[in-house]
């Protein structure tokens, strides 16, 4: 009889092994399913590009526009148009932008690095404060943020109508979804 | 008689062990059979999901949405898929979905940045899909600054309005492709033929470009094709044919439903000649290089009519 339970325990123990390796095995096929399916939407980087494209090249960005012939000159920074603001009207996703966040920041190259500092301006600045701390290396996947910074070279216009040379630093944030 | 009870009991045992080990084999057996089958349907499921492709198409025509609206000129684009999907545009979004209605089950959406006070946007009032009996849409995007029209495949870019290039006599192509895909080059040989062009392939930079300086008056043809981009580029060194011509092969672009973008006026191309007039054309899928090419072999000879 003790043999029998004996058995039984060693049948039980043997079918919670076998239980176990097809729940892995189902696992496993779900979640090479899943990847393949996810890494195929991941756009998150090209978002950003788009964004930032979107500020340097069009009329509503931030790059000099002439009103009068209606041209913009790319790599042409008016900084009257580095303001949220501007930036906000320009490309609006709604009341609510779950959708993307950024930081411009222009600095002269003629100047001093410990003063550069031209000017500075936020796009969806609550977003940019809520995601940053997610954009940190180390994480990835659904629900971690993208950040992708991008320099070059600018003129930029001052008030005075006067162009100075420049760095165009972009941080935009990007969820990944 | 004790032995014999007892010789019964052990038979009787053996054999209710061999049931008992026969219902666990025939349990085993059926649960793989149904975590077989349910891993093939899962596969299979994921694989024929048509949402992805709704995910997909939202997202990529938002963001060429996008694109176009954020490039500093003008821009026509005609975005063609098979799918046989319904793409309805509303103020900041595009609906994917397949059927009839949209539902907020059933659809899926993406959204894009239109509330840019430079530009206004007109929508089509209902949803663009593929005409009855057929698959493909074509979804004209049209930026014609302060504009950004959508529009079905029959939005008119400048079908009738294509100047007449003064050809005279016989015309020279001289036609460049850059590709290793031999499957590709043969695409183009099989493709780029006319009875009444002189055409000459080149494939190496230096013979070509020597080519087309020594013939000024030729159309030149610029193909790149890769895995990656293709283009198509036609140009000429002195005189507007090259511009006649890409605006004829737009028509028929759109007549066609060939997904292609036109990138504008090209000031510099690839092989450093000077190119007053040109028009860059950015094929959008592989499977439309034939459609595309066949189609500038078109627009040529209805250039010499």
């Amino acid at each position: 009889m003790k043999g029998k339970k004996a058995m039984n325990a060693y049948d039980m123990v043997y079918w919670v092994a076998r239980i176990l390796f097809a729940i892995l095995l189902l696992v496993t096929i779900f979640f090479l399913a899943r990847f393949y399916e996810q890494s195929q939407l991941q756009t998150a980087g090209i978002e950003a590009g788009v964004f930032r494209n979107y500020l340097l090249y069009s009329p509503s960005g931030i790059s000099y526009h002439d009103i009068y012939t209606n041209r913009v000159y790319p790599g042409v920074i008016d900084i009257n148009k580095i303001n949220s603001q501007q930036m906000e009207d320009a490309a609006s996703f709604g009341s609510q932008n779950n959708a993307i966040a950024a930081k411009i920041t222009l600095m002269d190259t003629s100047k001093e690095s410990s003063n550069n500092l031209v000017k500075s301006a936020y796009y969806n600045k609550q977003q940019y404060d809520n995601w940053l701390p997610l954009s940190g290396a180390g994480f990835s996947g659904v629900g971690t943020v993208m950040k992708a910074d991008n320099s070059s070279y600018v003129l930029y216009v001052d008030d005075n109508g006067d162009t100075h040379p420049g760095i165009l630093l972009t941080e935009i944030l990007v969820p990944n979804s | 008689m004790r032995l014999l009870r007892h010789k019964k009991g052990q038979v009787g045992g053996a054999e209710s062990d061999v049931e008992a080990e026969i219902g666990k084999q025939l349990i085993e057996l059926i649960l793989a059979i149904v975590i077989g089958a349910s891993a093939i349907a899962y596969a299979v499921s994921v694989g024929s999901n048509m949402r992805i492709m709704e995910v997909r198409s939202a997202r990529d025509l938002a963001l060429t949405i996008e694109a176009i609206e954020g490039s500093p000129g003008n821009m026509l684009f005609s975005y063609a898929d098979g799918f046989g999907f319904q793409y309805k545009f509303s103020t900041n979004r595009v609906e994917v979905y397949l059927g009839n209605e949209p539902t907020d089950i059933n659809s899926l959406n993406f959204f894009f940045f239109p509330q840019d006070s430079a530009i206004s946007f007109i929508f089509p009032k209902d949803a663009l899909g593929p005409p009855i009996g057929q698959q493909k849409t074509a979804i004209a995007l049209k930026k014609s600054y302060p504009q950004f029209i959508f529009g079905a495949s029959d939005l008119v870019f400048s079908v009738s309005n294509c100047e007449k290039a003064d050809f005279k006599g016989s015309i020279d192509v001289l036609v460049f492709y850059s590709s290793t895909d031999d499957s590709l080059r043969n695409a183009v040989n099989d493709n780029f033929k006319s009875a009444v062009l002189s055409i000459s392939y080149y494939d190496n930079p230096s013979g070509f470009e020597a080519a087309a300086k020594a013939n000024p008056s030729a159309i030149i043809v610029e193909i790149s094709l890769s895995q990656e981009e293709s283009e198509i580029k036609i140009f000429s060194l002195t005189d507007k044919k090259a511009n006649t011509i890409a605006c004829t092969a737009q028509n028929l672009f759109n007549a066609k439903q060939v997904s292609s973008v036109v990138l504008g006026t090209s000031s510099k191309d690839n092989l450093n000649l000077i190119n007053p007039s040109s028009l860059k054309f950015e094929i959008g899928s592989k499977a439309d290089y034939n459609d595309a090419i066949q189609t500038i072999v078109k627009s040529i000879e209805a250039q010499m009519q």
